[in-house]
C-alpha cells in the first residue's frame, strides 16, 4: 500500500485588497506580488517532493477579486503539478457560485472542487478515502457531517469553524463530539488563519489541524506562516510544518518614557527591534507622553529613514503618544483651566470608549493651544 | 505665610550668604546688577525647588537652574529657608545639585520630610501641600513687576491695551492665564477645517473619495461586463465548437457524396456503353427475323396493286349498296303502315269542315253581341237620360212659376233706406245738417238696393237657359217631348234581341252534335273555344299525314335509283370476277394485308440496316468496348479506394451537393463571424482585464480616505469639543470669581484713588466690560477711559484684591506676602506715595519684600513715617 503523503494550506485570499495596507502603493503592489511568491512556494515544494496530495481549505481566491492575471497565475502553477491530486473545499470567501471562478472557469482534470454536498473520493492504491464539502454562500450555519466508511485510510477537507465545546457559527460549526466519531486520520480545516492542531480522542487519535494563513493577511497575524506536511504510512501518521511565508509581520508597542529628542525616541526603538528579523514589515506602536512642545510628526519620516539604514525596510509609525501634561498640577495653575480639566474629566466619566478618545483629544488640543500661547 | 530667613549655600554669586526678614514692609534697595532679582529667585528656587513645574508630566529642571549654578562649586548648589505658617515655623533644607529636600520644624527640631510622599515625578511638594498653591500660582499671584504702561514710547498705546486686557483677565478669571488668544488659535484652527468649498484638506478628501466611489462603481459595473463577456465568450466558444463539428460531418458528408457520385456517374457511363452495345446485338438479330418473317408470307406474287385495290373497294360497295337498299325498304313499308293506322283512327277529323265551322264562330261572336246590348247597352243609358231630362222639367218649372226670394242682406239695404227715410225727415226742422246725412243715406241706401235687385233676377234667367240648352232644346215643351222619345226606344230594343239569339243556339248546336258526343251547356264564349280547339286539332292531324305521305314518296323515288346502282356494280362483279376467281372479301383482305405487311418488314429492314451500319461506324470510332473495360476498371479501382462504402452509400438518401455545399457555406460564415465576435469579446475582455486589475484595489484607497476622513471630522469635532468646554470652563470661572473679587478690588480702588473712584462694575451684555463708579460725577467709567496713570492704580489694586482673594482660598487661610520687583519705577511721586500709603495699610496682614533699584521709595517710605526694614544686599 503506498504512502499518503499531503500539503494542506488554507486561507490564502489571494487577490483580497489589503486593507490593512500601511505603506506606500509601490509596497502594496510589492506585497501582493508576496503573496503569489507564497504560492508558488508551496507549489515548488509539492513540486519538489512529489507530493501527490494538494489540499486547499477554503478562501483559497478571494470572491469578486480574482483577476485575469491571478487566474492565469494559478492555472501556471497547478499545471506544474499535474500528477499531484488538488482538492479545493471552497469557504466563505470563495463559496461555489454560479459567479464563483470554480464554476465559471474550466479547471485542470487534477484539480477537484468540492461542491455544497458532502462528497467522497476513494484512492485505491492508496487505501484512502478524500471526503470533503464546500460553501454554497458567504454564510453557511447548518452543521453536518458525512457518512465515511470504516475502513481504510480516511481524510477531511472541508472549511469551518471547529469547536470542541458546541458553540454556533455562521460559518459551518463542526463540532469535535460529532467529528469524533468518524474516526478520520486527518481534518483538513481551513477559516482560523492561526495554525491550531487538535488531537480527537478517539479510536484513531484523529488530527484536526488548521494550517493557517500561509501570509499574513493583518496585523495581528504576526508570527511565522506554515503550510502543513502530511503523511501516512505504515507507521502511523506524520505532520510536519513548514514555513512558508515570503515575510512576517512584526507588531511593536513602544513605550516612551521621558524621551525628549527624536535620538533618545530611535535609540528606544532600536532596542525593541534587536531580537527582530529585518526583511518583516514592522509596526512600531509609539506609545507614552512627550513634551506638549514637540512636534512628532515631523520627526516620524527622520525615525523610518534611520531604521532604513538600519536595514528595516519595511517600518510603519503608529503615533498613540500623549502630551505631557500635568493635570493636577496644571489645575493649581490657573482657575480656567482647572474648571476646563474639571469639564473634560468629568465628560470622559460618562463617556463610551470612542467618546473618551475624543474627549481626552479635545483635553490636550485646548492644554497645548494654551501652553503654545504662554510659550510664544 | 511669613518668610524669616534665607541661607544660600550657593546660588548664583549668593554663596553661604543670609539674608533674614520681617514682618511687614521689607524694602531690598540695591542698583541693577546687585542680586535682587537672584535673591527673589532663589528664595522662589528654595521654596518650591529646582523642578519645572506645570505642564509636563515628567520630571524637568526649571529654565532657571542652569543660569544659577555656583561657577565654583556647583555641589552647593541651594540653600535652607525658614518660614511660617499658621503657627508653625519650619526650616527648608534644598540641594539643586542632587535635588534633593529636607523640612524640619523649627521648634522641635523634628524633621517632617517623611510627611510629604513623593509623587508620580518624585517631588514632594511641600510647601504646595502646606498651603494648596503651587508654586507657579504662588509667583503669578504674588509677585508684581514693574508696571510698564506710564513709559512714553511708540508701544505704549499697545501695552495700554495689553495691561487693560490683563486687567480684564484677572477680573474674569481671578489669574493672569489669558486664554482668550488660545481660543482664537482655536477658533482658526476649527474655521480652517470647515467642510467648504475653500478648504483644501477637506476638498481634496472629499473629490478623491468621490474619485474613488466612482471608480469604485466603475468597477462593479466593469465585474459585471466581464461577468457578460465571459459568459458571451464561453457560449460563443461552445458554438465555434458546434460549427467545427457540424462543418467538419458536412465536409465528410461532401467526400461520401463526392465518392457515391462519381461511381454513380462511372455506374452510369458501364450501363451506358453497355447499353450501347445491346442495342447494336439487337438491331441485328432484328434484321435477322424480320428477313425470315418475309421469307413466311404467302401472297400471289403477280397482283396489281391498283387493280386489286378497285376490285376489293367494287366488293366493299356492293356489299354497302345492298345494305342501304334493305334499310330504305324496311323504312317505306313501315311509314305506310304508320298511315294506314293514322286514317283508321282519325276518320272524324279528317272529315270535318274547317269553312262550316268558321261559321259557327261567326254565329257565336254575334250572339254575344246580342247579349251585351242587352245586358249593358243602350236600353241602361235611354233610361238614364230619361229620368235627367224628369229632373231638368221639374228645375225649370220651379224657376218659372215659384222664384226664390230675395236675400236677406238685399232686403237690409230697404230698411237702412227707410230708417234714414224717416230720420231725415224727422230732424229736418231741428237739425239740417243731420238730416241732410241721412238723405244721403236713404238715397245711397235705395240706389244699393235697385242694383242688387237687378243682378238677382238676371241670375236665374241664366240658370234657365243653361238647362235648356243642355238638352239642345228652346223650350220647356220641347223638353217634354225628347223625354217621351227615350221612353219608346228602351222598349223596342229589348224584344228583337231576344229572338235573334236563341235562332243562333239552336243552329250551332246542331252542327256541333256532328262531331262531339256531349256537348257542355250553352256558353258561347266556351263553345267558340271548343270549336277552336277542335279545328286546331285537325289541323295538325293534318299535318302529320301530309309529312309522311310526302316521306313514302321520296323514299320510294330512292328506292329506284340504288336499285338501278345496284344492277350496275352487280354487271361489273360478273365481269372482274372471271379475272380474280373469288367474290370472298376476307379472303382479299387476308391477301391485302400480307401484302402491307411485306412492305413494311422490307421498309424496316433497311431502316434496321441503315441504324446497324451506322452503330458499327461510332462503335469503331467511340471505341465502345474499350471504354466499357476501361469503366469497369475504374469501378473496381473506386470500390477498393472507399473500401466498399461506395455500395453501401445510397446517393438519395444524401443531400443534394448543391445544398450541401451551401449549408457548408453558411457555416463556414457563421463559423468566421462567430470567430470575428470571439475576438472582439477576447479583446474586449483583455482590455476589461486590465481595467480591473487597475481598479480592485480601489478598495484599499477608498479605505485610506474615508480613514482620513473620519480622522478629519474627529479632529474638527475635537476642536469643536474643546472650544465649547474652554468657553463654558472661561465663563463658570467668570460667574464664580468676579461676585468675590468684587468688594475687595472696589475697597483698594477708593483707597488708591482717594475716594474719586469707588465701586467697581463688571457688565457682560456685550463682552466683558470692567469699569469704575466716579461719585463726582455720578459715572461709571470704563476701563478704557480711565487715564494712563489710573490704569495702572487700577491694577495695582486689582494685584492686592487678588493676593487677598487667593489668601482666603489657601488651605490655613494664608496670608501670602507680596513682591514687588521695581514694580512703582514708572510711577510719579504722587502716585508713588499714595501706592506706599496702601501698602502701609495691607503690611498689616501681609509680609511685603519691596525691591527697588532706586532710592525714592526710601526716601518716600521715611518722609511718610511708614514703617519699614531696609534689607542691605552686600557680598559677605
Amino acid at each position: 500500500m503506498k504512502t499518503v503523503s499531503w500539503l494542506h494550506t488554507a486561507d490564502l485570499h489571494l487577490g483580497k485588497p489589503m486593507e490593512h495596507w500601511k505603506g506606500s502603493k509601490e509596497e502594496y503592489f510589492q506585497r501582493k506580488e508576496e503573496y503569489r511568491k507564497t504560492f508558488q512556494r508551496m507549489i515548488d515544494l509539492v513540486e519538489k517532493r512529489s507530493i501527490p496530495f494538494l489540499f486547499i481549505s477554503g478562501d483559497f481566491l478571494e470572491h469578486g477579486y480574482i483577476s485575469r492575471s491571478l487566474w492565469e497565475f494559478v492555472q501556471e502553477q497547478f499545471s506544474r503539478i499535474s500528477n499531484t491530486e488538488i482538492w479545493i473545499a471552497p469557504g466563505n470567501h470563495d463559496p461555489y457560485r454560479s459567479d464563483s471562478i470554480y464554476l465559471k472557469e474550466k479547471w485542470p482534470d487534477h484539480v477537484h472542487i468540492f461542491q455544497d454536498q458532502w462528497e467522497t473520493h476513494s484512492y485505491s492504491s492508496y487505501d484512502l478515502q478524500i471526503v470533503g464539502r464546500g460553501f454554497a454562500d458567504f454564510h453557511e450555519k447548518n452543521r453536518s457531517l458525512p457518512e465515511v466508511k470504516k475502513e481504510g485510510r480516511k481524510i477531511m477537507v472541508v472549511h469551518g469553524e471547529f469547536s470542541t465545546t458546541q458553540k454556533k457559527s455562521d460559518y459551518f460549526p463542526i463540532w469535535e463530539e460529532e467529528l469524533r466519531k468518524l474516526e478520520l486520520d486527518y481534518v483538513a480545516l481551513g477559516h482560523i488563519h492561526q495554525a491550531y492542531s487538535y488531537t480527537s480522542n478517539n479510536e484513531r487519535k484523529t488530527l484536526i489541524r488548521y494550517p493557517g494563513s500561509p501570509e499574513a493577511l493583518s496585523w495581528k497575524e504576526t508570527e511565522e506562516r506554515t503550510v502543513t506536511l502530511g503523511q501516512l504510512d505504515e507507521q502511523g501518521r506524520k505532520i510536519d510544518i513548514y514555513p512558508i511565508h515570503s515575510k512576517t509581520y512584526e507588531k511593536h508597542v513602544v513605550q516612551l518614557q521621558g524621551e525628549s529628542t527624536k535620538e533618545q525616541v530611535l535609540k528606544q526603538i532600536v532596542d525593541q527591534l534587536q531580537t527582530s528579523h529585518p526583511q518583516s514589515y514592522h509596526l512600531l506602536r509609539l506609545k507614552g507622553r512627550i513634551a506638549p512642545d514637540w512636534d512628532f510628526e515631523e520627526d516620524v519620516s527622520w525615525l523610518i529613514w534611520q531604521l532604513h539604514k538600519l536595514g528595516f525596510m519595511h517600518v510603519y509609525i503608529e503615533d498613540h503618544l500623549f502630551p505631557d501634561f500635568d493635570l493636577e498640577t496644571l489645575k493649581k495653575k490657573s482657575n480656567v483651566m482647572a474648571k476646563f480639566i474639571q469639564i473634560m474629566e468629568e465628560r470622559m466619566e460618562i463617556a463610551n470608549e470612542n467618546q473618551k478618545k475624543l474627549i481626552q483629544a479635545a483635553l490636550y488640543k485646548g492644554l497645548e493651544a494654551i501652553h503654545a500661547r504662554e510659550i510664544s | 505665610m511669613e518668610i524669616n530667613r534665607i541661607r544660600f549655600h550657593g546660588f548664583g554669586h549668593w554663596v553661604d550668604q543670609e539674608f533674614t526678614f520681617h514682618q511687614g514692609i521689607n524694602l531690598i534697595e540695591a542698583p541693577n546688577e546687585s542680586g535682587k532679582s537672584t535673591l527673589i529667585q532663589g528664595l522662589f528656587a528654595l521654596l518650591y525647588g529646582r523642578n519645572k513645574e506645570g505642564n509636563y508630566k515628567t520630571k524637568q529642571k526649571a529654565i532657571w537652574y542652569e543660569q544659577f549654578i555656583p561657577w565654583h562649586d556647583k555641589h552647593v548648589y541651594g540653600g535652607e529657608i525658614d518660614y511660617q505658617v499658621g503657627e508653625e515655623t519650619y526650616r527648608l533644607c534644598r540641594s539643586f545639585y542632587d535635588d534633593e529636600g529636607q523640612l524640619v520644624k523649627r521648634k522641635t527640631g523634628e524633621e517632617i520630610t517623611a510627611s510629604f510622599p513623593m509623587d508620580q515625578k518624585k517631588e514632594r511638594l511641600f510647601l504646595e501641600k502646606q498651603i494648596g498653591l503651587s508654586g507657579e500660582m504662588i509667583k503669578a499671584i504674588c509677585f508684581i513687576h514693574s508696571l510698564s504702561f506710564t513709559e512714553q514710547n511708540k508701544e505704549m498705546h499697545a501695552k495700554e491695551n495689553a495691561l487693560i486686557h490683563k486687567l480684564t483677565s484677572l477680573m474674569r478669571q481671578g489669574d493672569e492665564l489669558d486664554v482668550h488668544p488660545a481660543l482664537q488659535d482655536l477658533y482658526r484652527q476649527y474655521r480652517a477645517m470647515k467642510p467648504s468649498s475653500t478648504n483644501y484638506t477637506f476638498q481634496n478628501i472629499k473629490k478623491k473619495m468621490e474619485q474613488l466611489e466612482r471608480r469604485k462603481n466603475q468597477l462593479g459595473h466593469l465585474r459585471k461586463q466581464i461577468e457578460q463577456d465571459e459568459r458571451n465568450l464561453k457560449k460563443g466558444t461552445e458554438q465555434v465548437d458546434q460549427f467545427n463539428q457540424e462543418i467538419e460531418a458536412l465536409y465528410e458528408q461532401k467526400s461520401q457524396l463526392q465518392i457515391v457520385k462519381e461511381w454513380e456517374h462511372l455506374e452510369w457511363q458501364k450501363q451506358t456503353w453497355q447499353e450501347k452495345l445491346a442495342r447494336l446485338e439487337e438491331l441485328k438479330s432484328r434484321k435477322i427475323s424480320l428477313e425470315a418473317q418475309v421469307r413466311q408470307l404467302q401472297i400471289p406474287a403477280t397482283v396489281n396493286q391498283k387493280l386489286f385495290d378497285e376490285y376489293y373497294q367494287i366488293l366493299q360497295k356492293n356489299d354497302h349498296v345492298k345494305q342501304q337498299l334493305g334499310d330504305l325498304v324496311r323504312q317505306i313499308q313501315d311509314l305506310k303502315q304508320q298511315v294506314r293506322r293514322f286514317k283508321e283512327e282519325n276518320h272524324l277529323l279528317m272529315n270535318f269542315d274547317r269553312s262550316q265551322a268558321e261559321k259557327m264562330v261567326n254565329l257565336l261572336d254575334h250572339y254575344q253581341e246580342l247579349e251585351r246590348k242587352i245586358s249593358s247597352g243602350e236600353a241602361e243609358q235611354k233610361q238614364i237620360q230619361y229620368q235627367q231630362a224628369d229632373q231638368d222639367i221639374k228645375k225649370l218649372k220651379q224657376l218659372i212659376y215659384s222664384p226664390p226670394c230675395l236675400k236677406k242682406q238685399i232686403k237690409l239695404w230697404l230698411w237702412i233706406s227707410f230708417v234714414s227715410g224717416i230720420g231725415c225727415l224727422s230732424t229736418i226742422l231741428f237739425a239740417t245738417v243731420l238730416s241732410m246725412v241721412m238723405a244721403v243715406v236713404s238715397i245711397g241706401s235705395m240706389a244699393a238696393y235697385f242694383f242688387q235687385k237687378r243682378q238677382f233676377y238676371k241670375m236665374l234667367k241664366d240658370k234657365e237657359q243653361e238647362i235648356l240648352k243642355k238638352w239642345g232644346v228652346e223650350s220647356v215643351f220641347e223638353l217634354y217631348h225628347l223625354q217621351e222619345e227615350f221612353k219608346f226606344q228602351i222598349k223596342q230594343l229589348d224584344q228583337e234581341a231576344e229572338e235573334q239569339m236563341e235562332q243562333i243556339r239552336q243552329n250551332v248546336k246542331q252542327w256541333m252534335s256532328n262531331y262531339f258526343e256531349q256537348l257542355i251547356p250553352f256558353e258561347p264564349e266556351q263553345w267558340k273555344e271548343l270549336i277552336r280547339t277542335y279545328m286546331q286539332k285537325a289541323k295538325e292531324k293534318k299535318k302529320w299525314l301530309d309529312h309522311r305521305e310526302n316521306r313514302i314518296e321520296y323514299l320510294t323515288e330512292e328506292q329506284d335509283r340504288i336499285q338501278n346502282q345496284l344492277h350496275e356494280i352487280m354487271d361489273r362483279i360478273t365481269k372482274e370476277k372471271e379475272y380474280w376467281g373469288t367474290v370472298n372479301i376476307s379472303e382479299l383482305q387476308q391477301w391485302r394485308k400480307q401484302l402491307s405487311l411485306r412492305q413494311n418488314i422490307i421498309s424496316q429492314m433497311g431502316s434496321l440496316q441503315k441504324e446497324i451500319d451506322r452503330a458499327m461506324l461510332l462503335k469503331q470510332s467511340e471505341k465502345w468496348q474499350e471504354k466499357l473495360n476501361d469503366v469497369k476498371e475504374k469501378i473496381n479501382q473506386l470500390f477498393k479506394r472507399s473500401k466498399g462504402m461506395c455500395c453501401s452509400l445510397q446517393g438519395d438518401y444524401l443531400t443534394e451537393p448543391s445544398q450541401l455545399e451551401e449549408t457548408l457555406q453558411r457555416k463556414e460564415e457563421m463559423l468566421l463571424k462567430q470567430r470575428k465576435e470571439l475576438a472582439s469579446i477576447r479583446g474586449s475582455l483583455e482590455a476589461k482585464y486590465e481595467q480591473f486589475e487597475e481598479l480592485l484595489d480601489i478598495e484599499v484607497e477608498c479605505k485610506k480616505y474615508q480613514e482620513q476622513q473620519k480622522q478629519f471630522e474627529e479632529e474638527r469635532e475635537v476642536l469643536q469639543m474643546t472650544i465649547g468646554a474652554l468657553e463654558e470652563a472661561r465663563k463658570q470661572v467668570e460667574e464664580d470669581v468676579v461676585p468675590k473679587l468684587k468688594p475687595y478690588l472696589s475697597k483698594w480702588v477708593h483707597q488708591i484713588t482717594n475716594g474719586r473712584y469707588q465701586e467697581c462694575n463688571v457688565s457682560t451684555d456685550q463682552g466683558f466690560l470692567l469699569s469704575f463708579f466716579e461719585p463726582q460725577t455720578g459715572k461709571s467709567i470704563p476701563v478704557s477711559a480711565l487715564s494712563r496713570g489710573t490704569i495702572d492704580q487700577m491694577y495695582f489694586a486689582l494685584r492686592l484684591a487678588l493676593l487677598q482673594f487667593y489668601s482666603l482660598k489657601t488651605k490655613w487661610k494664608t496670608n501670602l506676602p507680596l513682591f514687588l520687583d521695581d514694580s512703582f519705577v514708572h510711577f510719579d511721586d504722587q502716585r508713588l506715595k499714595k501706592a506706599l500709603q496702601v501698602l502701609k495699610y495691607f503690611s498689616k496682614n501681609h509680609q511685603i519684600f519691596l525691591c527697588s533699584c532706586q532710592e525714592r521709595e526710601g526716601k518716600l517710605l521715611k518722609q511718610e513715617q511708614i514703617p519699614f526694614k531696609r534689607i542691605q544686599l552686600e557680598v559677605s
